[in-house]
């Protein structure tokens, strides 16, 4: 077992120092809110500390059971927001002048156009985007965390995507 | 293969998620179909944009440093407040006591800002302590070795056994056997006589509103503020529900407002709001049913703005030490 199972809280602090980034960052993209995104980190490392005895690396990797209590997290929301409404606020589109070239894909208003869809899709696709284009799982991966089967995987992303395609099409997107 | 079914491999494809076989039969598709080979080339593109958007999007953002210093306060809590064995974490989540309550009460954000002061009015029994660890045990034992208690319980082992922190003036403490999933086993202990003297069995189903109120309404504190023209504010006695939460919960979300004495926590609990209207002062009384008292005051819990909570119940199986 390592240190932070046998109740070490440095050890424990340290796993969080590494992972509270991923985790909050993943939150947010789920939940669309800073004050809510902090909200499930505690409750997720919470979880983490409580059940920690349990976690079993031989049986899963440490990232792939912080992804599953973040996601249970996440989709568990509802009942205490009382909205599935993704609002997220605040956010800095980085101008060119700030991004190297070869990153300069999304305009802003295509940015804007994508989160609005994402804010607007259920959280059941919008969790495999996450997994998949910002977590970077493989499908079996996000399988496993949502406990779904693979195929369902593959079905929820290409809905998934098509919803976006759709929304950004030409005459949609007014261009 | 034709059009429809190589679309749908199209995701799969881009994300090298495909057999061998499958990528063999899509490039084939491919080769003779200019159509598809656009379908995927957009896909491809959108593909690469939502994947910018969402690292752009959470690129700049931080958890702030009180994450892990509320986190530390309530690991510290719990190390006070040991497990029990056989302890199951509950899987709901822990979302602070405004997630103990659904928010439906009031629709517009109460300002609460001009007042932004936490004045605990009491967060434990004014009543002084005349009961050692010595006499919680003899009521315990007296409690268990009941045959009245004995036939309650039904040859189980309550989960927690917890008990006021006092005797009355009459002599008698109540002992609370917490019996998951929907009991409370209550024994009244005459201390003098060192003799079970009554035994009651609540169950989650017949707890309703009504109960938290009368014994918020026969506390004399709570009394002072309805007669200052303070009401009892709930929606409808059907918004009254009994929901299990984890001690840890329970704990961590009362601290969260400032109520620290976790040894009030055990039983059938309930809590009601008692508010100016209009106005933006509110009181949360938080009442244990189990043993009729109200264990907790507190005045303008949510100096932030939030809006007030509605009236409900918490149910605390497995909060007692």
């Amino acid at each position: 077992m390592a240190q932070w199972q046998l109740g070490d809280m440095s050890a424990f602090e340290s796993l969080y120092r590494e992972n509270e980034d991923q985790v909050f960052k993943t939150a947010y993209l789920m939940s669309g809110s800073k004050q809510e995104a902090e909200d499930i980190c505690q409750e997720v490392f919470m979880s983490v500390w409580r059940s920690r005895e349990t976690f079993d690396p031989a049986r899963a990797k440490l990232t792939t059971w912080l992804h599953r209590i973040t996601f249970n997290a996440c989709l568990n929301n509802n009942h205490r927001k009382g909205t599935a409404d993704i609002n997220l606020e605040g956010l800095d589109f980085p101008e060119p002048a700030n991004r190297q070239p070869e990153e300069i894909m999304v305009t802003k208003y295509e940015y804007e156009k994508l989160l609005g869809t994402l804010a607007s899709m259920d959280k059941k696709h919008r969790s495999v985007l996450v997994l998949r284009y910002f977590n970077d799982l493989h499908y079996s991966e996000i399988a496993d965390v949502l406990n779904i089967p693979l195929g369902t995987v593959k079905s929820r992303l290409n809905q998934a995507l098509g919803c976006l395609r759709e929304q950004m099409a030409p005459e949609k997107a007014g261009a | 293969m034709k059009c429809r079914e190589t679309n749908k491999l199209f995701t799969a494809y881009l994300d090298n998620e495909v057999t061998p076989e499958e990528r063999k039969s899509v490039q084939s598709h491919l080769d003779s179909c200019p159509v598809c080979r656009e379908e995927l080339s957009a896909l491809s593109l959108m593909r690469s944009k939502i994947k910018q958007t969402l690292g752009v999007a959470a690129e700049n953002v931080a958890p702030s440093p009180r994450v892990w210093t509320e986190l530390r306060q309530q690991f510290d809590t719990e190390r006070r407040i040991p497990r029990k064995g056989g302890f199951k974490p509950m899987s709901s989540s822990l979302s602070g006591l405004r997630g103990l309550f659904s928010r439906q009460l009031v629709s517009k954000p109460l300002v609460f800002g001009a007042i932004a002061i936490i004045l605990v009015v009491s967060l434990s029994l004014a009543i002084p302590s005349l009961f050692g660890k010595g006499d919680q045990v003899l009521a315990s034992d007296i409690a268990l070795s009941n045959p009245d208690v004995k036939a309650a319980l039904n040859g189980q082992a309550p989960a927690n056994i917890g008990m006021t922190d006092n005797i009355d003036s009459a002599g008698t403490t109540r002992v609370v056997l917490t019996m998951p999933p929907d009991r409370v086993i209550v024994a009244e202990v005459d201390m003098k006589k060192q003799a079970v003297t009554s035994v009651n069995v609540q169950l989650a189903a017949d707890i309703t509103m009504q109960q938290v109120i009368d014994i918020a309404q026969a506390d004399p504190r709570v009394e002072k503020l309805l007669k200052a023209g303070y009401n009892i504010y709930y929606n409808n006695v059907e918004q009254y529900n009994v929901s299990l939460y984890s001690k840890e919960e329970i704990t961590a979300s009362l601290m969260e407002v400032g109520i620290t004495n976790p040894q009030d926590f055990y039983g059938f609990m309930g809590a009601i709001m008692l508010k100016v209207n209009p106005g933006y002062d509110a009181y949360l009384v938080f009442v244990n049913e189990s043993i009729g008292k109200v264990i907790g005051i507190l005045a303008n819990p949510f100096p932030d703005g939030t809006p007030p909570i509605t009236v409900t119940a918490i149910n605390t199986w497995e909060l007692y030490h």
